[in-house]
């Protein structure tokens, strides 16, 4: 096969206007108007409004190009264009070749009688609000208040009509790469690769459908490269009357796991397609050698919902993906791969592909495959009703599930495949099913999403496992949100305003969804908004705010847990803390019931633009405090406090795969360090589950008077030192007699590293570190530090950066004397690598004004 | 979904269904205009506009002076149709050259958008205004300004023109586009937010089903139906030899039984631009103060 890119040369031009100019491909409308200054950035301020007519407009993209020689001498030649976003007329030198719709297909056309030398190839799209618009008022269709009305009816990513965190900035353009094909009739028509185990060994399959020229003998071949370079290859005879079915057994397998249960090797697979001893086609795949189930079985809690991988049930600890940008062809892979390693970093082994995005590209499979990412799959429908009655729809979709599984199905981080998000809880509970006119929707939707669509999967993909919606009971409209059998999304901590305690009274089989809003952090909250605008309700911050009463409720869950924050600041700190404690109070009680509950993905882990919302990576990449939480409530081995005081249970969660023995030591104490109380407990951690510590009854050492000042303290320790510190108090933080905990850091260089260790002399709640003038992550951030204890915090020291300039302001939650004063201690560099040769003393604020935050 | 800001704005209650069915191109041809009129008295249409450029405007303003208790808005157009039966500006050719073609005519549909790229927006102002004056002139009262053949998605420009000379005029304007009706909702004014119809989407074949559908299931808040009644009289048949008979079906609709049958079944009310021009001038006036 010749091919030839087709991504250079490009111009655009708002329909039939005169001019054109220069275009980006693959891109769209939004980014090519922007790199030529011609509209502001829709992420600052109030943009979004003033560029919405871009979506609304008609656009042309045109290439001028000289086909190959050689590639015009081929027998067949077509145009492949990889996505269209979304409704696309594509000609060739003035011949309409066809017409596309749907943004998530591949579209391939026979180019070959209208290639010339010098061609020109234009690709005029209608504006997708205009027909989503046209379509809604033939047909209205029940969507997302937040949205551009219509979305539905039209084969484009759901969310970028707009979302409860997202903009109503539909892109418009060339999403993907496009390029001409030549070929002489022999190709590769189809791959679907496999591998079945037994017993420990593993045998790879391979059927290849093959195009062959009438007659011509062809040889598909196998080739399998393992981890450590050693290959095998298998052939037979391939034609197009029959699949060649290719399979070898692979020696000594090395298996592959999800994060944290063991390596992720990985094989690439080769097949090809010979004429002789020329290759005239080849696919080329990364494959991981794992099974992967999705266990079902009845127990005293109804039906279990357990991934089960290599026999090993995996808790599922992990959250759910959203398309990281509005303008997705500006996602570099440097961005991506920053979100993934983000995600493997605090011990995810999930992420769930959420149906209002897009079916991702290879890359984001790649990584996950790389880093142990079970990717739980949505199929692109989201909150809304389709018309799935519509016969040209329905031929639409089942060409885009047929693509994408196809296109995916051999990925070892393909776990699941899911119909649909929130759909059947919407026919169950939403108040579609008392509109009538929708009577014959809700019969399309059940035969869709539990007869066609699972037989489409099964067809293309009969080893994973398909479910019909998020939540579902795997029953049709069947308490889909319940808590007997299927996933469940828990939002009555936010939208229904319940405090974070009430997640202690849920018992899902698998919690595929539950999240808590924060602000983003200042440095970003910058990109968007002015100084004058830094108040959660100013006009400019609520345009970053999509969730009506978002910012309503964020504020009075922060009141029954902090004090009123004095400055915009401390809002926004207050803000993030909030959002990890929430989640981490409801993810140490999932996994303290293991056995019952088999997985958490909370919402969410990106964001697609700057925002308020429930991310705990925002859109720039920062942690906010959330994602520091999870490297915690996510570690492999949890320790973790059931408070109800006085009474306080301690355990011990275990995601290994073998036992584990440590120590717990517990203390009650003063916030300034007194102890009233302690012990140690010798631990043998069961694999795979929770292992109870002890409880302790402290009623006996609190009065109403010191019940302010106390904190009870628990400490795994190793052989090797402490891995994990929880603490618990009597009393909301709001009523802790904190006092200025008179922090002391000490820091030093090591490499590429900072390294600081703080200690103060009464406990710092949800300290802050950070590095003035760098985005760094820290090896720790947002933790409680208890009086005398020390907390060791490294980051990488940004490149070209020395020591002596690092900065590094601290704050930690308050509850009295606000205007403690700010100390300043010089430290002695401790040059332990020799790579930094500045010797002056360094300076590390801690408590600097602007960042002592008030609670 | 939240509640209509319009049925707010008009004082109706949230859950009121409101729908304004107007009748586009009167005065377009003889058909047109016989059409309406009766759609007007006999259907379920309360309102329509008017066509100022085109060959049977004196006609239709006849009968609108006949009957003031019927409430028009001005059609603004600067597109031609039809290849064989033509129209240009009510400015002098002179005047306005960006807006007319070689002929002197207004360009047809298929260039609206080169026109629109080339055509100068003070030209554009000066065409809709002659427009304007030419229905005030004659003593009419309109209550609104809509356009005719312009798919304004992306010309914001041209929208802003019309929003300025609304409210110069102290006119309602039709909204259509999702974020025209955002511009309109956000200087606290009424516009059409729970979706426009166009008659022209919409299949003839099939066409009373639809529109008794649409209406059994019209949801809360302001709607508007576009809609297009003529009689396919040789005239018309001649003019528009394509038209596939959208403009008959919609007249064999709107002055139904059924039609009026549905709507009063429903409780859907409907509407006409008065109620929303008495908001925009309003407003208008409190601004002035």
């Amino acid at each position: 096969m010749k091919t030839q890119s087709l991504t250079g040369n490009w111009e655009f031009r708002q329909a039939d206007t005169a001019d054109w100019s220069p275009a980006t491909v693959p891109g769209g409308v939004h980014t090519d108007l922007l790199a030529l200054g011609c509209i502001p950035d829709p992420f600052v301020g109030d943009n979004e409004r003033r560029v919405a007519w871009v979506a609304e407009a008609d656009w042309e993209y045109r290439s001028r190009f000289t086909a190959d020689a050689e590639l015009r001498e081929q027998p067949r030649v077509w145009l492949v264009c990889d996505g269209l976003d979304t409704l696309a007329t594509v000609s060739l030198n003035g011949r309409v070749l066809g017409l596309a719709d749907n943004m998530f297909r591949r579209y391939r056309w026979e180019v070959k009688p209208l290639l010339a030398e010098d061609n020109e190839l234009l690709i005029a799209f209608a504006s997708p609000v205009q027909y989503v618009s046209e379509q809604q008022a033939q047909r209205p269709l029940p969507g997302v208040s937040q949205a551009i009305a219509g979305g539905p009816h039209l084969r484009k990513a759901p969310c970028q009509f707009g979302w409860d965190w997202g903009p109503q900035l539909p892109p418009v353009g060339i999403w993907k790469g496009l390029r001409l094909e030549g070929d002489d009739g022999a190709a590769l028509s189809d791959v679907h690769l496999r591998q079945s185990h037994a017993d420990g060994a593993v045998r790879l399959s391979a059927a290849v459908a093959v195009e062959q020229p009438a007659g011509e003998p062809l040889t598909a071949r196998l080739r399998v490269i393992a981890p450590d370079g050693e290959t095998w290859t298998v052939e037979a005879a391939a034609s197009a009357a029959q699949p060649a079915d290719l399979s070898l057994p692979i020696p000594q397998p090395q298996l592959w796991w999800p994060n944290g249960y063991g390596a992720q090797p990985l094989y690439r697979i080769v097949v090809s397609l010979w004429r002789g001893e020329v290759e005239v086609d080849r696919r080329d795949y990364q494959v991981g050698l794992r099974t992967v189930e999705l266990r079902q079985e009845a127990d005293q809690w109804g039906r279990s919902f357990q991934f089960v991988v290599n026999g090993v049930p995996i808790f599922a600890k992990g959250s759910n993906w959203i398309p990281a940008d509005s303008f997705p062809t500006r996602i570099s892979d440097d961005y991506l791969e920053t979100l993934i390693r983000a995600a493997a970093e605090t011990h995810h082994n999930m992420l769930r592909v959420w149906g209002g995005g897009f079916y991702e590209e290879e890359r984001f499979y790649d990584l996950c495959d790389r880093y142990g990412i079970l990717v739980w799959q949505d199929f692109i429908f989201s909150c809304s009703v389709y018309p799935l009655d519509e016969p040209t729809f329905l031929e639409n979709v089942r060409a885009e599930v047929e693509e994408n599984v196809r296109r995916l199905r051999h990925r070892a981080s393909l776990a699941l495949w899911c119909g649909n998000n929130e759909m059947e809880w919407g026919w169950v509970d939403w108040g579609w099913r008392a509109q009538p006119e929708l009577d014959a929707l809700k019969v399309a939707y059940d035969r869709f999403f539990h007869h066609t669509l699972p037989a489409w999967c099964a067809a293309a993909d009969p080893d994973t496992a398909y479910w019909p919606s998020s939540p579902s009971s795997d029953t049709p409209f069947a308490a889909p949100n319940g808590q007997q059998q299927g996933d469940a999304h828990y939002w009555d901590v936010w939208h229904g305003r319940q405090p974070f305690t009430a997640y202690r009274n849920q018992y899902p089989r698998f919690m595929s969804e539950f999240g808590f809003q924060a602000l983003p952090p200042l440095a970003t909250i910058r990109t968007y908004a002015d100084e004058a605008d830094w108040n959660m309700t100013s006009y400019v911050m609520e345009q970053h705010q999509k969730n009506a009463s978002g910012n309503s409720l964020m504020v009075g869950q922060m009141l029954d847990t902090f004090r009123l924050p004095q400055e915009f600041s401390s809002l926004v700190y207050l803000s993030m803390v909030l959002q990890a404690e929430g989640i981490r109070y409801g993810v140490e009680h999932w996994r303290r019931q293991r056995d019952r509950v088999a997985g958490t993905l909370y919402w969410q882990l990106n964001d697609c633009w700057p925002v308020a919302s429930w991310s705990s990576v925002d859109y720039f990449g920062r942690w906010k405090a959330l994602h520091y939480a999870a490297r915690r409530f996510y570690a492999p081995l949890l320790l973790s406090i059931e408070d109800a005081p006085p009474r306080f249970g301690v355990y011990v969660t275990s995601d290994r795969r073998d036992s584990w023995e440590g120590l717990v030591r517990w203390s009650l104490e003063t916030l300034d360090g007194t102890p009233l109380a302690g012990g140690e407990e010798p631990l043998r951690a069961a694999p795979l589950a929770t292992t109870p510590v002890n409880s302790f009854d402290l009623a006996g050492y609190v009065t109403g008077d010191n019940r302010r000042e106390l904190v009870f303290v628990a400490e795994l320790w190793s052989p090797d030192g402490p891995l994990a510190r929880q603490t618990a108090f009597f009393v909301p933080t709001k009523h802790l007699a904190l006092v200025d905990p008179q922090l002391t850091a000490t820091c030093s260089g090591d490499g590429g590293q900072l390294r600081v260790e703080l200690c103060g002399r009464s406990l710092a709640r949800l300290v802050e570190l950070e590095l003035d003038g760098a985005d760094v992550v820290f090896s720790d951030n947002y933790f409680d530090l208890p009086a005398g204890r020390v907390a060791t915090i490294t980051c990488p020291l940004p490149a070209g950066w020395s020591v002596a300039q690092a900065r590094m302001p601290c704050a930690c939650a308050r509850s009295t004397n606000p205007s403690s004063r700010i100390e300043r201690r010089e430290l002695i560099e401790k040059n332990g690598g020799g790579r930094f040769h500045d010797k002056r003393s360094i300076i590390f604020l801690h408590g600097r004004e602007t960042n002592v935050f008030c609670s | 979904m939240s509640p209509s800001l319009t049925n707010r704005l008009l004082g109706y209650p949230d859950d009121a269904r409101l729908l304004i069915i107007n009748a586009d191109d009167f005065g377009m041809c003889h058909a047109v205009n016989a059409a309406v009129m009766r759609a007007l008295q006999e259907g379920i249409v309360r309102s329509t506009t008017l066509m100022t450029p085109c060959p049977w405007a004196r006609h239709a303003m006849r009968f609108l002076a006949e009957h003031p208790e019927i409430p028009f808005g001005v059609h603004l157009t600067v597109i031609a149709d039809w290849e064989d039966y033509r129209w240009g500006p009510i400015a002098p050719r002179g005047m306005v050259p960006t807006l007319i073609n070689p002929q002197g005519d207004f360009y047809n549909f298929d260039q609206m958008q080169p026109f629109l790229a080339q055509a100068d927006l003070t030209q554009l102002e000066m065409e809709f205004r002659a427009q304007i004056e030419t229905v005030l002139s004659a003593g009419l009262r309109p209550t609104h300004l809509d356009w005719h053949c312009l798919r304004l998605q992306g010309w914001d420009n041209v929208y802003e023109v019309m929003l300025r000379l609304a409210r110069e005029y102290g006119l309602a304007l039709r909204a259509v586009v999702p974020s025209h009706i955002t511009r309109v909702q956000s200087l606290g004014l009424p516009a059409n937010d729970s979706g426009f119809l166009d008659s022209y989407l919409v299949d003839p074949t099939t066409k009373a089903a639809a529109y008794a559908d649409l209406l059994r299931h019209l949801p809360a808040g302001l709607s508007e139906w576009a809609v297009h009644p003529g009689l396919d009289t040789p005239e018309l048949l001649t003019i528009e030899p394509q038209g596939n008979h959208v403009r008959q079906t919609d007249f064999d609709f709107l002055i139904s039984p059924q039609a009026r049958e549905i709507v009063q079944a429903e409780g859907i009310i409907l509407l006409d631009y008065r109620a929303l021009r008495d908001v925009w001038a309003a407003v208008e006036v409190e601004r002035v103060h």
